[in-house]
């Protein structure tokens, strides 16, 4: 059975040796971008291959001269490796409006590195929700798409928006598939499994991902699991972009049955829909009305509501909250989530994160403690 | 405790409060005080309506429809220089606000959660009926005001403001003007739609207030107040015009003082009297050649927000022969800019970068204090690139401080001074040269 989970796997164990070798065999161009507000399906219709950008766990060096050690590790994480090369195939890269640090690294990438050849920054309101918002977020996807057009030098139609909206909610349908796969107890797939899944829908061609999620759901749905019981828990981190965190909890004992991440669950769990009669007003709607980062205004709510949506429907004992020093938006609105988590009966372990440590022993045993704990 | 610890620990103390070197500005601990006496009287009156804002949020509609504002920025500044900042700190860190995070923001949390209390330093803020910010300077107040209304369960308003970074890849182009804002750029002229938010959000403001203070805007005296301010903004504009004089007849350690009246309540008539005084006082001193030491030997600027309970560091400049001549984080636009012999082939990737190093060009500055507030996303980021362009642009040196703004625990003193002897050094050698001076003094 795990052979068809295979390719995920290589995706991800070696992310930028895959996409360098995809590109010389397709000879199509790469995109990397931050943030789930960033419209993929702009740079999709483009013909790119829109990547999410990723910083994975180990060291700082380079980046070291630019930013300052107490600066997000992710941020720093990331910067690093382009420093070094290692997104070397690259062409573009978008950066969006999340937090002040990324943000401000748009300066860092159009200024320090000499490639990718083009960058741009996409402006994202915190009043997502706000009457105003749609018209100034569109003028931002309108801007991105003239500016994607000017770089490779012909124009995005309406029809390839809509083919790539299509694309890419037939992806988030086969996600959410994938992902209801742990409703049951025990779970049809494991944590690793499914995150392995939606993460690298973000790393590489989504129409060639869509097929092999297909293949994966022809194989697991219906059928009865082949795990063990074990405590359900929901991990809610600001940044996960590889399997090490929800590999620890896994490894600890319990499964991890959802998750509350801008590279999981709220990324991909809102349809655009019908892109018809404006693709772009139809993006800009599902952009600003998706499950919201807690950057944006007024988005405990909806956040609360999505944690404890997926706690019934998932059956989940407990929740992990694993943060990265310095995400300021999380680490505002933890002490209420919190209190709220606690009072709806889920059983909450607190872990500082960073990208720099990684998961180190002492993680790993307040893991285990949490897990035990769970055990009913 | 022996006589000689006592008398270390007294030294210290006094070592850490700023002295101030103008007569004028000797009267802003007053101003403070006055301004927050006359808010808890206030504040105490039937139908006052009262609003915690955010530095940087227009000032002049909440001063057309008599709102009371207190700013929990200020507020945290008074509570470490004034105050014991531990006892709030602690009460946010319990809370679940984790030293990491802003200092400021830590401050307010843990006033509220200690429900507001009368003895805080300057009678602390009265309870507020509204919460205003603005997204431009940083994010992270956007989830301070949200938590802030969660907790006080009252209206916020957040202004969008949206920060652009410059067009292109070449980095910051920068005005006079810019230097008002402190280089923070909002809007741009390729993406008309987040101007046309910028205005929607001022008319949502003034809806917001509207509302909340149950009055229609009296737009005749919004626009008597804005023009009185504007006067105050120019007068500002002349004291920095005279600071770039060599020697400096005004440094930061009175300027950081002097900005109050000017931010907090800029079109009042006491803002106008303080100003046009001041002016009156800094061109004096220019015109007579009068500096902040007797022999001027290097000449710095400052990046960033100061350490609040360490307002003497400015002066241990001082103490060596050199001035913190200009500051940036809050505004120090001149009437004139530029050097042409000093024209940097880039001004660096921000109009944040941007200011620090017009204004080592506008003030004729040798070198650069860059206060790095870890706790602080909006500066921190920016820091090791305005060292980095300084050195490639203009061969300036500068010189990174850490800690946390109002946080005393994050400071460690004895390595401060040292790293700080070191980079005199190299500073006065440098300021022996000054090839960018029309005329050598």
């Amino acid at each position: 059975m795990s052979d068809l989970m295979a390719p995920f796997y290589e995706v991800l164990a070696d992310r930028h040796g895959w996409l360098a070798k995809y590109k010389a065999q397709s000879g199509r161009r790469i995109a990397g971008y931050f943030c789930d507000y960033v419209p993929e399906e702009i740079l999709y219709a483009a013909g790119l291959v829109p990547v999410r950008m990723t910083g994975g766990q180990g060291n700082v060096i380079a980046a070291d001269r630019y930013l300052q050690s107490s600066v997000c590790s992710f941020a720093r994480r990331c910067f690093d490796q382009a420093l070094t090369g290692v997104y070397g195939y690259l062409d573009a890269l978008i950066t969006a409006h999340g937090c002040d640090v990324i943000t401000k690294m748009y300066d860092l990438w159009a200024y320090r590195m000499k490639d990718p050849a083009f960058v741009h920054y996409l402006w994202v309101p915190h009043k997502v929700f706000d009457k105003d918002a749609p018209m100034v977020m569109e003028g931002e996807v309108k801007r991105l798409r003239k500016c994607v057009e000017e770089f490779r030098g012909s124009p995005i139609t309406d029809e390839a928006i809509a083919d790539a909206i299509a694309v890419y909610d037939q992806s988030r349908a086969l996600l959410k598939r994938v992902y209801e796969l742990r409703r049951g107890r025990p779970p049809a797939i494991s944590g690793v499994e499914a995150f392995s899944v939606a993460l690298s829908a973000q790393l590489m061609p989504r129409e060639l991902h869509n097929q092999w999620v297909e293949a994966l759901l022809a194989e697991r749905e219906g059928k009865p699991s082949t795990l063990d019981d074990r405590p359900r828990v929901i991990v809610s981190a600001s940044m996960i972009d590889d399997l090490q965190v929800v590999r620890a909890i896994e490894d600890a004992g319990a499964w991890v049955v959802a998750d509350d991440l801008c590279t999981g669950s709220r990324y991909f769990w809102d349809q655009v829909g019908d892109p018809a009669p404006n693709p772009v007003k139809a993006l800009t709607r599902r952009y600003l009305n998706k499950l919201p980062c807690p950057r944006s205004v007024d988005s405990l709510q909806p956040r609360l509501n999505h944690i404890q949506n997926l706690a019934r429907d998932y059956s989940a004992d407990g929740i992990i909250f694993y943060i990265l020093r310095c995400c300021d938006a999380h680490l505002f609105q933890y002490p209420i989530l919190n209190q709220r988590m606690q009072e709806a009966g889920l059983r909450v372990l607190y872990i500082q994160g960073d990208q720099t440590v990684g998961i180190n022993e002492a993680i790993v045993n307040r893991i285990k403690a949490f897990t035990e704990m769970l055990v009913p | 405790m022996s006589d000689e610890v006592k008398d270390q620990e007294i030294k210290q103390a006094n070592r850490m409060r700023g002295k101030k070197h103008l007569k004028t500005t000797q009267e802003i601990s007053q101003i403070v005080k006055d301004y927050y006496t006359e808010r808890s009287a206030k504040g105490r009156a039937p139908g006052q309506k009262i609003a915690w804002c955010g530095v940087a949020v227009p000032k002049q509609p909440l001063q057309a429809m008599d709102v009371l504002a207190y700013y929990p920025e200020q507020y945290g500044t008074v509570v470490a220089t004034r105050g014991n900042p531990e006892r709030f700190l602690s009460r946010a860190e319990a809370f679940g606000l984790t030293r990491e995070m802003c200092g400021y923001a830590r401050i307010s949390i843990g006033f509220i959660l200690e429900g507001l209390p009368e003895d805080a330093p300057l009678g602390g803020m009265a309870r507020p009926d509204m919460l205003i910010v603005t997204t431009a300077v940083c994010d992270t107040r956007v989830k301070w005001w949200e938590l802030m209304g969660e907790l006080l369960n009252v209206p916020v308003y957040i202004m969008e403001a949206p920060e652009m970074p410059p067009a292109g890849r070449m980095g910051a182009t920068i005005s006079g003007g810019d230097m008002e804002s402190a280089g923070i750029q909002i809007g741009r002229k390729d993406a008309p739609h987040t101007t046309v938010f910028v205005g929607q959000n001022y008319a949502g403001m003034i809806k917001f207030l509207e509302k909340v203070c149950g009055k229609p805007m009296d737009y005749k005296r919004l626009a008597e107040i804005s023009k009185a301010s504007g006067r105050v903004s120019k007068i500002r504009r002349e004291i920095n015009e005279y600071r770039k004089a060599i020697p400096t007849p005004m440094g930061s350690a009175d300027a950081f003082a002097a900005m109050f009246p000017g931010m907090y309540m800029p079109g009042t008539p006491l803002a106008d009297d303080f100003y046009t005084r001041l002016r009156t006082e800094v061109k004096e001193r220019m015109d007579r050649k009068i500096g902040i030491v007797p022999e001027e030997r290097f000449r710095l600027v400052w990046s960033g927000i100061p350490f609040w309970y360490n307002m003497g560091l400015i002066n241990y400049f001082e103490e060596r022969g050199g001035v913190v001549v200009i500051d940036t984080a809050y505004g120090c636009a001149a009437e004139t800019t530029g050097n042409p012999r000093r024209e940097p082939a880039r001004w660096g990737m921000n109009g944040m970068v941007a200011s620090v190093i017009k204004a080592t060009v506008d003030y004729n500055c040798d070198g650069a204090v860059l206060s790095y507030t870890p706790t602080c996303r909006a500066l921190y980021i920016n820091q090791m690139e305005i060292q980095n362009t300084l050195m490639e642009e203009l061969g300036v040196p500068s010189l990174l401080l850490e800690s946390d703004m109002v946080d005393p625990s994050s400071f460690n003193e004895a390595q401060t001074m040292s790293r700080i002897d070191a980079f005199i050094e190299v500073v006065e050698e440098l300021a022996k040269r000054r090839e960018w001076l029309a005329e050598k003094k």
